[in-house]
């Protein structure tokens, strides 16, 4: 399944060039990105907050829409983007995406996504976990269709283990994937990391420091995502592309979570301005955790 | 004549509950027990009752089972110490207090008419019903304290810096002495299993 990030690039591209391969590229890239994926995932006492541009780095219950704008050359770009994850188990989840675009060659559908996530590793202590997953893009809003999968990687650490003071609130999230396009098309990989410092970390687990109520709840994070195409290039140009996202997560454990990002261009491939990106969680698990929604599927044997 | 009215006087005073006092008046049954689980150095046995003010110490290998005045279930971990600070059930509510010095204390709590005010202090902070009823988890240690919630809804507060969260099923959290709590995750089954067993009763 894509991410998000795939798609804000899929779309920049192919507003750029619609009949260039790094149009192409940028579309099969956004299909691939990880989409702001991200629902709230812990290891430990760390609550990773949700990536905008990154895929998430463990499956969660939780629905989440995107919006994001960004200039490119051929004109702005406008997508809403909704995602569901669905944990099967406690450790295995499902993703669906959808969205809609807004380009000056008019308005259509994204590309349906879909995303199979493992957390294979959770070690609560080490506040770190690490995920496997592969994504397929239907590839359906382009023509012809162009349906990519991508394995990848996640994962999330926190520092709060280290003896490092104020520090201690840093974490780290990182993701890899190759995208394997079908047909006469370019591979691409990509690859991305998040650097955040938790407040909520700060006040809970490092020190009593009297803030103000709106900044005990956010966290600033700066994500960076880079593509670039691998393998036969089937005659076209195609370029590389990175991505920096400052911004700030907010959320005080109460169900929900506000992330605000900017979308900095660093090529001329990714963007020909600052966007920006807004994201809404909903914490299915949090605010439904009696129902099916907001349970895995399939649950290990509960003790009386 | 003195002497008597003295006496007289001494029994009416000294039987009327004060208000505010706290002791002897019945907070629940022993339902289950094993291990020299004592009350005030007294051995606890199958039956026995529980006054509102008593300590109840359940030592290494023990297990301490209560039902309560409104039919709640406080059921206490090796290595526990709890005191039943306030123990109020009536037409009017329920207004309960318990007091967690160390160890795991599980209260599976029943819902009841009128205001429900159900609390568990620590060190650290107090953990609080927020629904009507609730089943979940209380671990007390030297420097903080952590809830787990199985079913219905559990506030933390902490006690420094007055900050909550609010726990639903299945979550649970940890709060830090002199730290806001930390913001909760979901809970995995085998934690939850970790705590049930060790509140767990062989009768």
């Amino acid at each position: 399944m894509r991410n998000k990030a795939t798609r804000h690039q899929n779309r920049r591209k192919g507003r750029f060039r619609c009949c260039s391969i790094s149009s192409f590229l940028t579309l099969a890239i956004a299909g691939l990105s990880p989409t702001a994926s991200n629902a709230y995932t812990a290891a430990g006492d760390r609550n990773f907050p949700a990536n905008l541009i990154l895929p998430q780095i463990a499956p969660t219950d939780a629905l989440w829409v995107d919006f994001s704008t960004q200039p490119m050359t051929n004109g702005g770009q406008t997508l809403l983007t909704v995602n569901y994850s669905k944990l099967l188990t406690e450790r295995l989840g499902i993703q669906i995406e959808e969205g809609i675009a807004w380009k000056p060659s008019g308005t259509r559908a994204q590309n349906f996504n879909m995303l199979l996530q493992d957390e294979v590793i959770l070690d609560q202590s080490r506040e770190f976990l690490f995920s496997v997953q592969v994504g397929h893009s239907f590839g359906a809003s382009t023509s012809p269709p162009s349906p990519v999968t991508t394995p990848a990687v996640t994962f999330g650490k926190g520092l709060g283990d280290l003896p490092i003071g104020y520090w201690r609130p840093l974490a780290i999230t990182g993701y890899a994937g190759y995208q394997a396009a079908e047909g006469a098309r370019t591979d691409v990989f990509q690859a991305g990391m998040s650097v955040q410092y938790s407040i909520p970390y700060l006040l809970s687990k490092v020190g009593n420091i009297d803030l103000p109520p709106f900044l005990r709840g956010v966290t600033p994070v700066t994500e960076v995502l880079f593509t670039t195409p691998i393998g036969h290039a089937y005659g076209r140009i195609i370029d590389t592309t990175l991505l920096v996202a400052p911004g700030i997560g907010y959320s005080r454990g109460r169900g929900w979570e506000l992330g605000i990002s900017a979308l900095i261009p660093t090529t001329k491939a990714t963007g020909t301005g600052i966007g920006v990106i807004a994201q809404l969680v909903i914490q299915l698990d949090y605010l439904l955790p009696d129902s099916v929604v907001g349970r895995p599927v399939f649950r290990p044997t509960e003790l009386p | 004549m003195e002497r008597w009215l003295f006496g007289v006087l001494f029994a009416v005073f000294g039987l009327t509950p004060w208000p505010g006092q706290a002791t002897a008046m019945p907070a629940g049954t022993v339902i289950g027990v094993s291990g020299s689980c004592t009350d005030h150095g007294r051995v606890l046995n199958r039956g026995d009752i529980v006054q509102i003010g008593d300590t109840l110490n359940v030592p290494a290998g023990g297990n301490l089972k209560l039902q309560m005045a409104d039919r709640s279930v406080v059921s206490l971990a090796p290595d526990s110490i709890m005191t039943v600070t306030s123990y109020g059930v009536g037409g009017s509510g329920r207004d309960v207090r318990l007091s967690l010095t160390q160890g795991v204390l599980r209260a599976n709590v029943t819902s009841v008419g009128g205001p429900s005010t159900f609390e568990v202090l620590t060190a650290a902070g107090t953990a609080s019903l927020a629904s009507e009823s609730a089943d979940w988890f209380v671990k007390a240690q030297p420097v903080a304290v952590q809830v787990g919630v199985l079913a219905g809804s559990i506030d933390l507060t902490s006690a420094a810096t007055g900050q909550s969260v609010s726990i639903p099923a299945h979550w649970g959290t940890r709060l830090e002495t002199g730290l806001d709590p930390v913001l909760p995750r979901i809970w995995a089954q085998k934690e939850f299993n970790a705590v049930t067993n060790l509140t767990g009763v062989e009768h």
